[in-house]
């Protein structure tokens, strides 16, 4: 796996911690980053309809032609500071992914939806680290997850590392292990990778277990000691969010890894709010595998 | 100039042109007949016409050699016509065709044949043996078995007789199938039909007459659509024929001229109670095998056709139509290009289907110009299709990943713009783009609209854009091309191809 790591940075918060944590997992794997900067023009069409809002409903002659030329002149003007402005953005997070470390880095501008741009490249890419705020939410706070960052989850087949405010370099990793396909893959995916190498492994399933849960669990377990993790075992009961939740903030865990299920309507409605409700308001991580 | 023709057209070729005129002259009597009865009129109306058509055509015509008579393809255009008004109105109209071809011909649209394509001629072939082919079925339906004979008889003759020794080679075998086919008949006394019963053979040669026709507006409007389809068929059948008789004897021809020359002919045919024709594919065919080169090729068909018919018409009217079926059969096999079949394999689809649609719409519509117009429509699109796959659009970026050199090389023009658009990547946030044009060439307005649009869009974009060589791109458009015949200003072109 030779793909970069992609890193979308949009200038707002998260947008320094989406570095540091790029430069982290680049460094744990050994490979390169690739910053995203995206220029949804679904904002700016808004603010120029503003600037031309003209309610008449009224056309002179060769009005198609004039408005088209005004359009894109006052496009043109906007797209470009955002342009310089993205360029800016790029610059100052190379420099910082840069920082310490002699990790390749590549810088990306693109027009168009940034869940769009994504899925066109993910073929190009091997991890995906995104703040946990779109664009959109910067002037409002929340602990909640942005809906386009939903979005993205929702379409890529990545693994992809979603980030709060603050960087801290994941020591306390738990796994939410429901014994599916994939949260199988989750497992695979920490025991192949060196993402996670010499940290503490928490392996977590919540629930009245079954039987049935126990083959899995076990080659979980062998898989990850066998990749030499330091591993510690939990069998929780009680509402799975909650505990889950609760858990990692009594523990003080700075990673959660999950197996995201990438076929299910109903899975995928609730992706977000999960998302939102494990990183808290905390710092820390959640890594999605699929 | 329309009378000007040297003495090697004449006579250079004087004995074959005489024999050659001679079989042309059988070949065509039955034609005549059976192109006189499916426009619905005397049997008399095409064997004059096709008397002065020959005549006239063989001192005005553009192309010698070339057989000219009354024809199918054109006798299919008349019927309504004379069904609703009759043989005066198409002697009218055979008037008013002969005028439009003139005109024609002084506004040079022979040189429009230079957008036939081969597998339009090869297809318009095809068509016409398709055609002569089916007119004979009414012949061969709801009759005795006796005609099946005959007919199969006269097929035997016409192929077998040639590998009879000596005689085989000096006797055209069109002309012993309908020697031994009317003793046959008339020995036997078989009840058959007959040339004879087709309608009355003339017995005087034609006569000036004007057609009795009110000099009106309202019947010019009648029959103006008539004269103006009949010009179009007549014209494109003689070009195309006349394309077909240069590539049989490897010499070229004044299809301008040929356009004036078929009108004077439709006049004079007009004049002396002919109806309107053209150019023969099978009959030019027959003569030039038959060893026929010159004019007095085309003379000799001319007037060896009247004096049969008029001094021989007793003995013509015993001729059974069998005979007659069997020579039309042998036509339409010979001017079927069969290697057309074959080839169907090796040529590039698109070429199969211009040939295969000139075909089909000729066949099913009656009509050549229909077919020739969808044949060229089709082989002109096909061409602009792909010439429009000779564009390449290569881009490069900067030293500093935010700006992006474009380089456009070929042609861009309407069937290429759509292709030209789908080669820019408007997601890159970049900041300046430079278009080079310099090694493309922009044919058409489509083509300056759709860099038009590449430029906005990028534009819109934020990007700063920089289009060069423009002027050496857009020079290509044609509309300032008043220059076609200027050597220096197409080298110009050209430059760097």
């Amino acid at each position: 796996m030779t793909h970069p790591i992609f890193a979308c940075v949009n200038g707002f918060d998260p947008s320094e911690a989406v570095c540091d944590y790029a430069a982290w997992a680049a460094r744990s794997l050994s490979l390169d980053v690739r910053l995203i900067h995206t220029l949804d023009h679904q904002t700016i069409d808004t603010a120029t309809s503003k600037m031309t809002g003209d309610l008449t409903g009224n056309l002179n002659l060769g009005e198609r032609d004039e408005l088209l030329e005004e359009l894109v002149e006052v496009e043109h003007e906007q797209n470009r500071l955002l342009l310089r402005r993205g360029k800016i953005i790029l610059e100052k997070s190379k420099r910082r992914v840069e920082k310490d470390g002699s990790l390749n880095v590549e810088k990306t501008l693109l027009h168009g939806r940034l869940q769009q741009n994504l899925v066109e490249l993910q073929n190009e890419m091997s991890l995906l680290v995104i703040g946990r705020f779109g664009q959109s939410h910067q002037n409002q706070k929340s602990t909640s997850v942005g809906h386009k960052v939903e979005g993205v989850i929702r379409s890529l087949e990545k693994p992809i590392l979603v980030v709060s405010e603050n960087f801290q370099a994941p020591k306390k990793i738990m796994i939410a292990f429901d014994a599916s396909d994939a949260s199988m893959k989750a497992v695979h995916y920490l025991a192949s990778t060196g993402l996670v190498t010499g940290s503490e492994i928490h392996l977590i399933t919540v629930g009245p277990l079954a039987a049935t849960l126990h083959p899995r669990l076990e080659e979980a377990r062998k898989t990850l000691t066998d990749s030499g993790h330091k591993l510690h075992q939990a069998i929780l009961d009680g509402d799975v969010l909650e505990t889950l939740v609760n858990y990692r903030k009594s523990e003080g865990i700075d990673l959660t890894v999950m197996g995201a299920f990438s076929h299910h309507w109903l899975r995928n409605l609730l992706m977000g709010s999960m998302t939102s409700q494990i990183l808290g308001q905390g710092p820390g991580a959640l890594l999605l595998v699929r | 100039m329309i009378f000007s023709s040297t003495k090697q057209d004449w006579f250079g070729n004087t004995r074959r042109d005489l024999i050659a005129g001679l079989v042309v002259a059988l070949a065509l009597i039955p034609e005549a007949i059976a192109f006189s009865i499916i426009a619905g009129v005397d049997p008399k109306v095409g064997l004059y016409a096709s008397f002065c058509i020959a005549v006239v055509i063989a001192f005005v015509g553009g192309r010698p050699g070339m057989i000219s008579a009354a024809t199918g393809a054109m006798a299919l255009l008349m019927v309504s016509l004379v069904k609703t008004h009759g043989l005066d109105y198409l002697l009218a109209t055979t008037v008013l065709t002969g005028l439009l071809q003139i005109l024609a011909g002084y506004l040079k649209l022979g040189n429009l044949m230079s957008f036939v394509s081969q597998s339009v001629v090869t297809g318009f072939v095809n068509a016409l043996a398709i055609l002569i082919f089916l007119a004979q079925l009414p012949e061969l339906t709801h009759v005795p078995n006796a005609v099946y004979i005959m007919t199969a008889a006269g097929l035997g003759i016409i192929y077998l007789f040639p590998y009879v020794p000596k005689l085989g080679k000096l006797i055209p075998s069109p002309l012993i199938c309908i020697l031994v086919l009317t003793l046959i008949s008339q020995s036997l006394g078989l009840e058959i039909r007959t040339v004879g019963d087709m309608g009355t053979l003339p017995d005087t040669l034609p006569f000036f007459r004007l057609p009795q026709f009110p000099l009106n507006l309202e019947s010019l409007m009648i029959v103006f659509p008539y004269a103006a389809a009949l010009t179009i068929v007549g014209l494109l059948e003689s070009l195309m024929t006349a394309t077909i008789v240069d590539d049989l004897t490897d010499t070229s021809s004044d299809k301008n001229r040929e356009c004036k020359g078929q009108g004077i002919a439709n006049i004079m045919a007009g004049l002396f109670g002919g109806m309107a024709g053209c150019a023969m594919i099978g009959q030019s065919i027959i003569n030039i095998k038959s060893g026929g080169r010159g004019r007095l090729s085309t003379l000799s068909a001319g007037i060896f056709l009247l004096i049969m018919v008029v001094f021989l018409s007793q003995y013509l009217s015993m001729i059974p139509m069998a005979a007659l079926v069997a020579i039309m059969i042998m036509v339409s096999i010979g001017t079927f290009s069969w290697g057309s079949v074959k080839s169907l394999r090796k040529h590039p689809l698109s070429t199969n289907i211009v040939m295969v649609s000139t075909v089909v719409v000729v066949v099913f519509t009656h009509n050549l110009a229909y077919g020739v117009f969808v044949g060229v429509l089709l082989a002109a699109l096909f061409f602009a299709n792909k010439i429009s796959r000779f564009l390449i659009v290569s881009s490069e970026l900067g030293e500093s990943k935010f700006t992006k050199t474009y380089t456009v090389r070929g042609q861009v023009f309407f069937n290429s713009a759509e292709r030209f658009l789908g080669h820019f990547n408007f997601k890159e946030g970049l900041e300046k783009v430079t278009i080079d044009v310099s090694q493309a060439h922009f044919w058409d307005i489509s083509a300056v609209a759709a860099l038009d649009k590449v430029v906005i869009k990028f534009r819109r974009e934020g990007a700063i854009v920089e289009v060069l060589g423009l002027n050496e791109a857009s020079r290509t458009i044609v509309d300032r091309f008043g220059i076609a015949d200027d050597p220096k200003a197409v080298e110009k072109l050209m430059g760097g191809h």
